[in-house]
């Protein structure tokens, strides 16, 4: 039933995508959890935000590397 | 001045030197002046792609240590017209022997005399690389479809903009149009997606590079195969010549209309 398998391709970019990520940021996975966690914090203070969701990349753009971070906000707290 | 690129990869095997030799002679088709530069010391094979390993008398390095001149180093290829010129490592030194300053120095003022520098790196991201990357403003990546090649491509393309490099193409060698059609292998776009660089040239696997690296020829030089029409859109494209780079999709879109057939 080799039709229902993912084309190697296709994998073949998934893993590279993935381990590129971690290759660029220069930072093992667990020192990214912390600045995650340190950052949860931070915003945390001042919105409410779903942790759950939260994207860290470190990518590259126009010949230099970005991080970029995707944080979805539920709310405002009230300070 | 001409214009100093490197030509690297970080990972072995993936068809650097073949790629230098050929780009190189791409562009003395074009009437260009072309000198070779084999940066790999303690293991050369430039000269035996060329052909020209008989005739290497003195090396790269006897120039950076005063034995001889540049001049008398530079050994000249036979088919291009005497257009394109060898500069040998040598194989009684090793790596960490190059001098990043006079290296500098002695490829800039070689580069005088010609139109382009190729530096032809030793694979790996070690003091070889440092010395062929430092000279350079410019450089071309050669990557095979492969998970393994690619991101070690991704590394080197890091480092390379650490060292002020920013202008890297890739060259994406040993593509298998079958393999691509069957879905087992990476796409160009694919390549391009993943490390975010730009595209200059696809080279399809092509028999006629063995046979030609056989009898020390250059293929470019030597016959109009696949594999060299795609060297010469990547010379013609390193000129400026954006019209070439519709050639490089072609392959796409024939792909694709070879799909629909099915």
């Amino acid at each position: 039933m080799s039709w229902f398998r993912k084309a190697t391709n296709e994998i073949a970019k998934e893993r590279l995508t993935f381990i590129l990520v971690q290759d660029r940021s220069q930072l093992s996975p667990t020192v990214m959890e912390q600045m995650k966690e340190e950052l949860v914090a931070v915003i945390g203070r001042y919105f409410d935000i779903d942790k759950a969701q939260i994207q860290l990349n470190v990518e590259r753009q126009e010949g230099r590397q970005v991080i970029e971070t995707s944080i979805p906000i539920n709310g405002l707290r009230h300070l | 001045m001409g214009k100093v690129i490197v030509v690297t990869s970080g990972k072995g095997g993936v068809g650097k030197t073949t790629a230098t030799a050929n780009v190189g002679g791409a562009l003395t088709k074009l009437g260009k002046r072309v000198l070779l530069v084999d940066m790999d010391v303690g293991l050369r094979n430039l000269d035996l792609v060329m052909g020209l390993e008989n005739r290497v008398v003195y090396t790269f390095m006897d120039v950076l240590e005063g034995r001889c001149t540049a001049e008398q180093a530079m050994v000249k290829e036979k088919h291009a017209g005497g257009a394109l010129m060898l500069l040998a490592a040598s194989q009684l030194h090793n790596k960490q022997d190059l001098d990043l300053e006079k290296v500098k120095e002695a490829i800039a003022a070689m580069s005088a005399d010609f139109d382009y520098v190729f530096l032809d790196s030793p694979a790996g991201i070690e003091h070889g690389f440092d010395a062929s990357s430092a000279p350079a403003e410019q450089a071309l990546v050669v990557v095979t479809p492969d998970v393994t090649s690619v991101r070690d491509a991704d590394r080197v393309i890091g480092l390379l903009e650490n060292k002020g490099v920013r202008n890297c193409g890739l060259i994406v060698n040993k593509y298998d149009r079958t393999l691509i059609q069957r879905k087992k292998q990476l796409t160009s776009d694919d390549i391009v997606d993943v490390l975010g660089t730009e595209l200059m040239g696809v080279v399809p696997d092509d028999k006629a590079i063995i046979d030609a690296t056989n009898r020390g020829e250059i293929l470019v030089l030597s016959q109009s195969t696949p594999a060299a029409t795609a060297y010469m859109e990547i010379a013609h494209l390193l000129e400026g010549d954006e019209t070439h780079f519709s050639a490089l999709s072609t392959g796409r879109s024939l792909m694709s209309l070879f799909r629909r057939q099915k």
